[in-house]
């Protein structure tokens, strides 16, 4: 049960993601040291564009593992997390043993039963995939909040075991104990046994100099006098109560786009004519130029 | 090490989080892992492993914060009390340079007016080793602590933070950026006033901090996590709940009415499927050699039903119906037909501020002002 660690230390975990250009804070870097170790996925929470996604693609990429993902919706079902018979192959294989016999041919039924449920019939989905891969993996489960309760269900022997079980089969047991991200947004609070097997992590918005980093780093060429000025505008923004607060992937997006425009500076009209990049409701747009332009009572 | 994670497992469900048997025994192996001397690493193991909800990381900061914080030495990581001595010595260093380039004097000797003064000019300069240094010494002067007083942690606050004055600090931060740049585009005004009140918020925290260990020095850690105790939002009652309370309510019913939605929409595309169609599945089966592989279904026609709302917008229920109007408009796609009507003691339609408008909060604000004083029955 006790692999070889992916990881020696959290600093190592910490540099490993800034080399892929994933500045992470102590905590996520302590959480993803810890799945390693403890064998635990992660459960990962936090506001919509935080980068939560992101961690477990940079966890990826930074272990050269293989990204498994599976996107979770409403109405997932087990044939399209685990695995499904492919029951046209199989009816296309009784019919062919049909032929056969008017050929001449011995039916025996229980041949064709152990015939028609092996792995030749099986079809992989995301979850099967990642339990029974060689190589090591990065499974990846996003937006877990959008499956329904019961569905949920499904993932529990997954998480905790790694090991999914099939009727017709038997038991598939993990070669290797795959890295698990699960995401959510936390549009309802998932179930408690789903939560028990998991480490948690919150991401929020980050602070102002993380952000100013990541800005940095994500986009080449930009100056460092426009990226304060852009994390700085964005802080003022997640202050006032909006429906939907800019995130660090439209922090990002701005700063492209400014430094696509060719900007050095941004003064009001400027922050203005390009703020449906950063908001995305036209009232909270409205709210915002209102906020910018007038200056507070002082 | 056990006894002490049991004594703090013990103190989090005190706090009302649920912690069980499992993320217990996933604490005691995740600590096993993480150097014991990093405190923040190993906060943070705990928090991985104990803390499953957002909403609790508050009362699980505040409860680390007092368990562990008088500890520190028997446990050799982050002995607080060590370190703290001699980062103190080395900042009352600075400090008396500082104070000295100032106004000449020790730290205790400080006038108030001069105690503001380097609180206004390490603001000015984010500053953090000051900043703290000035928050442990506005606890000791204003605070009026007393050994064995039974008051709560908030009244030292607010008598230390009258005293400090903040706001008037704010605006003197304000006027002197104003006098530098020789005037500040509103755009600015408002960049400089965030940088600003993130700071002083910071000292906030610092003199928050501050007092909670030197009552923890006080009474004891066991006592000081019970008086601590911050109600988890999923307690806080309806009518008695403050502003930042409501904002923090308002924020995950909307979730909520979104996540009715959806369940309803699904419902209604997936709970009842229409009936077999015939023709569609034999055509179908060609591509199977005749076999009905895959039966195909009608598409259901729900009914929808034409929804009226009448709702009592005076005072008294006013935050309830609002809630109810929340509600409806989320799940509006449901309905064929929504017609609202609010009453005091005349009755009136709203429907119009509804059409159009994406924000909800914002068509109850223009229900309240505007078509209030016809509801109320003129």
């Amino acid at each position: 049960m006790a692999p070889t660690p992916r990881f020696g230390s959290v600093p190592e975990v910490r540099e490993g993601l800034r080399t892929v250009d994933y500045l992470a804070d102590e905590g996520i870097a302590g959480v993803v040291y810890l799945a390693d170790r403890l064998g635990k996925p992660v459960l990962i929470e936090g506001p919509a564009g935080t980068g939560k996604t992101e961690l477990g693609k940079s966890v990826a990429s930074m272990t050269g593992s293989r990204l498994i993902r599976l996107q979770c919706y409403e109405g997932l079902d087990e044939s399209k997390a685990l695995y499904e018979w492919n029951y046209k192959k199989q009816l296309l294989r009784i019919q062919a043993q049909r032929v056969a016999e008017e050929d001449g041919a011995a039916a025996n039924w229980h041949d064709i039963e152990e015939d028609i449920f092996s792995e030749e019939f099986l079809l992989t989905r995301p979850l099967l995939e990642a339990i029974r891969a060689d190589e090591p993996v990065v499974l990846l489960v996003d937006e877990v909040d959008r499956v329904e309760v019961e569905t949920e269900a499904l993932l529990l022997e997954v998480l905790s075991d790694y090991q999914v079980s099939i009727p017709e089969l038997g038991t598939v047991s993990a070669h290797q104990i795959p890295l698990v991200f699960l995401t959510s947004n936390n549009t309802r609070e998932l179930s408690e046994a789903l939560k028990r097997r998991c480490l948690y992590l919150h991401i929020d918005y980050p602070d102002l100099e993380r952000e100013k980093e990541i800005v940095l780093a994500r986009v080449p060429g930009i100056s460092e006098h426009l990226a304060d000025q852009i994390v700085r505008i964005v802080r003022s923004l997640r202050t006032l109560e909006l429906k939907k607060h800019p995130s660090i992937s439209e922090t990002l997006d701005w700063a492209r786009t400014l430094l696509l425009l060719g900007l050095e500076g941004i003064d009001a009209d400027q922050a203005k004519a390009t703020l449906h990049i950063l908001l995305k409701y036209q009232s909270d747009i409205a709210k915002a130029t209102k906020e910018l332009t007038v200056a507070e009572p002082a | 090490m056990i006894d002490l994670l049991a004594g703090f497992i013990q103190q989090l469900r005190a706090a009302g989080l649920p912690v069980s048997l499992t993320e217990n025994l996933d604490a005691m192996e995740a600590v096993r892992h993480i150097p014991l001397e990093d405190r923040e690493a190993f906060k943070y193991a705990l928090a991985a492993t104990l803390v499953k909800s957002n909403a609790h990381w508050k009362a699980f900061e505040t409860v680390f914060e007092v368990y562990f914080s008088l500890r520190g030495s028997d446990l050799s990581h982050g002995s607080e009390e060590g370190d703290g001595q001699g980062d103190m010595d080395e900042l009352l260093e600075r400090l008396s340079s500082e104070v000295a380039a100032v106004h000449g004097g020790a730290m205790e000797a400080l006038t108030p007016e001069q105690l503001a003064e380097m609180l206004y000019r390490a603001l000015q300069h984010a500053d953090e080793a000051i900043l703290r240094a000035l928050a442990r010494q506005a606890v000791t002067r204003f605070a009026g602590m007393e050994p064995g007083r039974p008051v709560g942690g908030t009244y030292y606050l607010y008598r230390t933070l009258r005293n400090l004055d903040l706001d008037a600090v704010l605006e003197r931060l304000m006027a002197g950026a104003r006098d530098q740049a020789d005037g500040l585009t509103p755009l600015e005004e408002r960049l400089v006033r965030d940088e600003y009140e993130a700071r002083i918020d910071g000292l906030r925290k610092e003199v928050e901090a501050e007092i909670r260990r030197r009552l923890v020095m006080d009474r004891g850690v066991e006592a000081m996590a019970k008086t601590l105790r911050k109600p988890l939002p999923e307690e806080i009652e309806f009518m008695h709940a403050s502003k930042d309370e409501l904002a923090a309510l308002r924020r995950t019913i909307y979730p909520l009415t979104r996540r009715l939605a959806v369940r309803l929409a699904r419902k209604r595309r997936h709970g009842r499927k229409g009936p077999l169609d015939f023709r569609n599945t034999m055509r179908h089966s060609l591509s199977y050699g005749g076999v009905p592989a895959e039966p195909k279904f009608r598409y259901p026609r729900p009914a929808k039903p034409e929804i009226i709302v009448i709702a009592d917008i005076s005072g008294s229920v006013a935050a309830f119906a609002r809630f109810t109007l929340q509600l409806v408009y989320a799940i509006s796609s449901q309905f064929s037909k929504v017609r609202s009507f609010v009453f005091i003691d005349g009755i009136d339609e709203v429907t119009p501020f509804f059409e159009g408008i994406e924000d909800i909060t914002e068509a109850i604000h223009r229900v309240n002002t505007e078509a209030g004083s016809a509801g109320a029955g003129r």
